[in-house]
């Protein structure tokens, strides 16, 4: 439970000053920032471009916080008062050399720092993760957004305490797919994002000097690399009540796994050491029901002998002969088996989404295997291990299953609604526990797909999902009230009510629906918007600046969204229940009164405003607007 | 029609009778050897021709795909059911919503031309279609020929026939056989290389009855030749091409039987390949041209040229083109001036030379050259500006032989073949005619008449 006076503490402490950072610590166990005032950055001539990257950062950061420009140099000073960064003759050569003694992981970083000297290295991209942990741990400084670093000036007897601390990120591959992390990428470097997509634009990718770009990870719909046309090829295709269909290749046809095989087999030199090839499903759950297709999916058992009760989110025919994941991991196999033989170093990739979520009963998939397990089914109000949600019991099932066949697992998770992307979303409270389940889970790697740019709460959900991927053990709620009250300021109080309430309302629900749903599946209502509007306006009295007000109206949309959800029901669910249920839209629309007709034009009016004005995404203006009988002006004042 | 140039396989066994008089094997034990022998010398002479690629053209093994790719087996696959395939006395019959019948996979010829046969009875929409491989176990950058488009069959039967040539990246294939709503059935598949055609035949060694102003040709199809500064040497066997323009026109009349059209015009696979063979001796500066085809004003037509450009390098070049600007192709062998490749060709040596230069029919950059008997084609590049478009090559101009204007080709020419078709004489490949014409350094010449 969260309320305004807490806010206002952290306020206190985190933006107000800065007193937290400048507390004493232990006679000798410390280092004072004014000891430091004549040390020199060392960073060897034989650095890698994103160590030098990091000397940098560091310097600039510094002498933001602490008025102190330390000098960047190739040697050492002397015996003390260096500052190494990264692996360095150097180095070795120094007082604490001995951390050199050891390779370091990937992502893994190490930071050392005595009275004579600090040293901040690791592995590859370790070295300049390491150098933002020191930012972060002893300076205070927060990267907040990709235009707003937060650098709280830093007092000349600031103490850093003497540590000798490392850190392997429990997930290698983190990609939060979302445009206000993705479009600069020193941003994206800064909150720890180690990929981008590969068919981004070149400026969004992440460059040598930024640490380079995991790979391995983001299996996407690809049609399991099958390039033959279904004109050409119908046979390769599934088989669906009796008659071959283009949605899915049929994956024991010899053909096509001799097809595909030969495809990697012919350019198997071509591939960079370590690469993973991703063989994924389309996005459909319409795979090959073929009388061969079936038998491998029996997994041995007789046809008939196995028996699934009727399970949300699978059709019975897919499930008639057992999980269908069995046919893909016997394939996936297959082309790991020839690939492994020829490159050992190679992986194969793919998922296991929608119909092949529910891992095979038997079948384990080879060491060269990975699995991208996707949440698209879970409910997102409750996390992955509470027993509240069935559906998400079910999904831990299928996790461990997947955890028992593979040991390399990656996570495909989401953190928006497809659906509508103002609505407020709350599965701000099970993001934190899912990703430790995911770690517990041999879960090596998380893609998060996240929203369209300036949606919903877009600014603070780069900042605490970016952490929380970095480190799922920190604690969700705290990293939201530093964003709030260092973002928002005094503004922050209200606002972290917000995000309570609807919480709060969505809990209470019982609510077991997945990421695409109307708000009333959640829980959500037009009296919880009311009530949402009326801590905005109380947080708009709070702002103190003209850039906080600006902030504070944007999110405003997610309250404004919701108190309108008569209109959205009427005009975007009714229609599609219709058509499920068979039933015509005005059975499905709910009442709105003549006399609320005003005020809803009124709401809209400024809905729309707000989005022209902050560039938000992804509501259906037209439709809203023909509805309530509004002449469409773009833009509306 | 032509001389045979392939040795009697029945002469051969009589030599071999003559070895085994000489070596004292005699009487009935002489006559099975003499036999078994001709039947070797036939199947080495005649690899091709009369062999049926489709593996087990009597349906006796047959299965529901699966198991393993290679499979020894004709397999069916189930496109829409009821699917339904039975065989019986060399038989097979598919009942289908859609059934696909495939054959084994076979080896094929790159650029070859294929005829597929097959008897088919009942009342399914049916079709004939073959699929393409290359080496490496993907398919050919054209897959999938339609050989019989879909259309209904009839309860009396029909036999079913048409070719369709091999993708220039094509090693392996199958057959498909594929029956839609209805019953078909299927007996005595039949996939064999097509045997080439000899369309023009011009040998200097019977030049006709007035070789100083007609070149007679020898397949009797085609008029003869008229001589334009063009000079007969009955000493060399060879006319002699020394002045500019020198050139031998043919008829207007036979002109269309030398329009070889291309898969850009009339469909992947359905370009018409065709052969020009020659000998000849180049003996200085010569354009494109010894053999050429081009309607008035060059706007569409073919030539190949034996030349020596002003940069002093030798080389064959091809070229079809649909307009007398971009859109054509031209390739050269072993390369192309000024383009990183100024490869010589070897023939300003003022010897004669043989060469046997192939178009695919593609119109693309996939023509064949053999130099002088080899087995093995030269290799070639593709001029980068230009390629030929969608439109015909078609024209009214006459054949040439010679210059096709004031430029053309100086030296002298023994004699010069056209072929139709992938394959040559007796069905024989490039490279087995390239050799056997060579006849090691002394090609075979035609006979006085």
């Amino acid at each position: 439970m969260r309320n305004g006076l807490l806010m206002i503490l952290w306020c206190a402490l985190l933006h107000a000053g800065t007193n937290w950072l400048s507390a004493a610590e232990p006679a000798g166990q410390s280092l004072a920032l004014a000891e430091m005032k004549t040390w020199v950055i060392v960073v060897g001539n034989e650095a890698t471009a994103s160590q030098k990257y990091a000397a940098e950062e560091f310097q600039d950061l510094l002498q933001r916080a602490a008025g102190i420009k330390l000098p960047l140099q190739e040697s050492a000073r002397g015996t003390s008062g260096n500052l190494f960064i990264g692996t360095s003759n150097a180095l070795k050569a120094s007082s604490l050399g001995r951390v050199m003694q050891r390779k370091y992981d990937e992502e893994e970083l190490r930071i050392v720092v005595r009275k004579d000297n600090v040293a901040i290295l690791g592995g590859p991209r370790g070295t300049l993760y390491g150098v933002y942990a020191f930012l972060e741990d002893y300076l205070g400084v927060r990267f907040l957004t990709a235009e707003i670093t937060h650098v709280p000036q830093v007092v000349p007897d600031h103490a850093i305490p003497l540590v000798d601390r490392s850190y392997k990120p429990p997930f290698a591959y983190r990609f939060y797919l979302k445009a206000e992390v993705m479009k600069d990428p020193v941003f994206a470097v800064r909150r720890r994002q180690n990929a981008a997509s590969q068919h981004g634009p070149k400026e969004q990718r992440i460059s040598e000097r930024l640490g380079g770009e995991a790979t391995g990870g983001v299996f996407l719909h690809n049609n399991f690399l099958l390039h033959a046309s279904f004109k050409d090829h119908p046979e390769y295709y599934s088989l669906r009540d009796g008659k071959r269909t283009n949605h899915q290749p049929c994956l024991t046809h010899p053909e096509v796994r001799r097809m595909v095989t030969n495809q990697i087999v012919a350019n198997i030199d071509g591939y960079p050491k370590g690469r993973t090839i991703p063989f994924a499903q389309n996005d459909n759950d319409l795979c090959c029901l073929c009388p061969r297709c079936s038998t491998v999916q029996r997994e041995g058992a007789a046809p008939g002998e196995l028996k699934y009760p009727k399970t949300p989110g699978f059709s019975a025919a897919n499930l008639r002969n057992g999980p269908p994941s069995a046919v893909i991991v016997d394939f996936v196999n297959h082309v790991a088996d020839t690939i492994g033989k020829k490159r050992p170093d190679l992986w194969i990739g793919t998922e296991a989404y929608s119909y092949s979520v529910m891992p095979p009963r038997k079948t384990r998939v080879r060491p060269n295997v990975k699995v991208q397990v996707a949440t698209y089914h879970c409910s997102i109000v409750f996390p992955i291990e509470d027993p509240r949600s069935k559906i998400n019991r079910q999904f831990l099932g299928y996790l461990e299953g997947w955890r028992k066949a593979c040991d390399y697992l990656l996570i495909w998770t989401y953190d928006m609604n497809p659906r509508d992307y103002l609505l407020p979303f709350p599965n701000m409270r099970s993001q934190s526990p899912n990703l430790r389940t995911f770690v517990k889970s041999n879960g090596r790697g998380v893609f998060m797909q996240g929203g369209r740019e300036n949606t919903e709460f877009s600014d603070l959900r780069a900042y605490v999902m970016t952490a929380l991927i970095w480190n799922p053990e920190a604690d969700a709620d705290k990293l939201i009230d530093e964003f709030l009250a260092l973002y928002y300021g005094r503004a922050s109080g209200p606002i972290r009510q917000w995000i309570d309430l609807f919480h709060q309302q969505a809990e209470a629900s019982g609510s077991d629906s997945n990421i695409n749903a109307p708000a009333r599946a959640y829980g959500l209502d037009a009296a919880l918007g009311e009530r949402g509007l009326k801590l905005f306006d109380e947080a708009m009295q709070l702002a103190e600046t003209d850039a906080i007000r600006q902030r504070v109206e944007k999110v405003s949309v997610t309250a404004l969204r919701l108190a309108l959800e008569p209109v959205w029901w009427n005009v975007i669910e009714a229609p599609r229940r219709s058509q499920i249920l068979k039933t015509t839209i005005e059975q499905e629309r709910v009442e709105i009164r003549e006399a609320d007709l005003p005020r809803y034009r009124k709401m809209t009016l400024r809905l729309f405003s707000l989005t022209d004005k902050h560039k938000l995404g992804g509501a259906p203006r037209e439709r809203i607007l023909s509805y309530l009988q509004i002449p469409n002006k773009k833009p509306v004042k | 029609m032509s001389d045979s140039h392939v040795e009697n396989p029945t002469a051969i066994g009589l030599c071999a009778g003559k070895l085994m008089m000489a070596t004292g094997v005699a009487g009935p034990q002489r006559l099975v050897i003499q036999a078994v022998l001709l039947c070797l010398v036939v199947m080495l002479c005649y690899p091709l021709q009369a062999q049926n690629l489709v593996p087990d053209p009597s349906f006796s093994r047959v299965q529901e795909s699966g198991g393993k790719a290679n499979s020894t087996r004709w397999q069916w696959h189930r496109i829409e059911e009821p699917c339904q395939v039975r065989v019986e006395q060399g038989k097979a019959t598919l009942q289908a919503g859609k059934v696909f019948l495939h054959s084994m996979e076979f080896a094929v010829e790159a650029g070859t031309i294929y005829d597929l046969q097959i008897e088919a009875s009942g009342d399914a929409q049916f079709a004939g279609e073959i699929l393409w491989w290359k080496q490496n176990g993907l398919p050919s950058r054209s897959h999938r020929s339609v050989v019989f488009k879909p259309s209904r069959l009839v309860s009396s039967g029909a036999k079913l026939g048409a070719a369709i040539r091999a993708p220039s990246d094509a090693a392996t294939a199958y057959v498909r056989f594929v029956t839609e709503s209805g019953r078909a059935i299927l007996k005595a598949p039949l996939l064999q290389a097509a045997p080439g055609k000899l369309l023009l035949k011009l040998d200097a060694a019977a030049p006709g009855a007035t070789p100083n102003e007609i070149w007679e040709d020898l397949t009797g199809a085609n008029k003869g030749f008229a001589l334009q500064s063009v000079i007969h040497s009955p000493k060399t066997l060879s006319y002699l091409f020394a002045e500019p323009g020198a050139t031998c026109v043919g008829s207007r009349r036979d002109a269309s039987r030398f329009d070889f059209e291309t898969d850009l015009s009339v469909g992947a696979g359905r370009g018409s390949p065709f052969t020009v063979v020659f000998y000849a001796k180049l003996s200085g500066r010569s354009d494109t041209g010894i053999v050429s085809k081009f309607g008035d004003a060059m706007k569409s037509g073919w030539s190949i040229g034996l030349e020596w450009d002003s940069f002093g390098l030798d080389r064959i070049a091809t070229s079809q083109q649909s307009d007398n600007k971009q859109n054509r192709t031209i390739n050269g062998f072993p390369g192309l001036a000024g383009e990183g490749s100024d490869v010589r060709l070897g023939a300003r040596d003022d010897k004669f030379h043989l060469y046997v230069v192939h178009l695919t029919g593609s119109g693309g950059s996939d023509g064949k050259v053999y130099f002088d008997g080899s087995e093995k084609s030269l290799s070639m590049r593709t001029w980068s500006f230009g390629r030929l478009s969608s439109g015909s090559v078609v024209n009214k101009g006459p054949l040439r032989i010679g210059a096709f204007n004031k430029n053309g080709f100086r030296g002298e020419i023994a004699f010069v073949e056209i072929w139709s078709g992938s394959r040559l004489q007796d069905g024989m490949t490039l490279a087995e005619y390239s050799k056997l014409r060579f006849n090691q350094g002394t090609p075979l010449r035609a006979k006085k008449r």
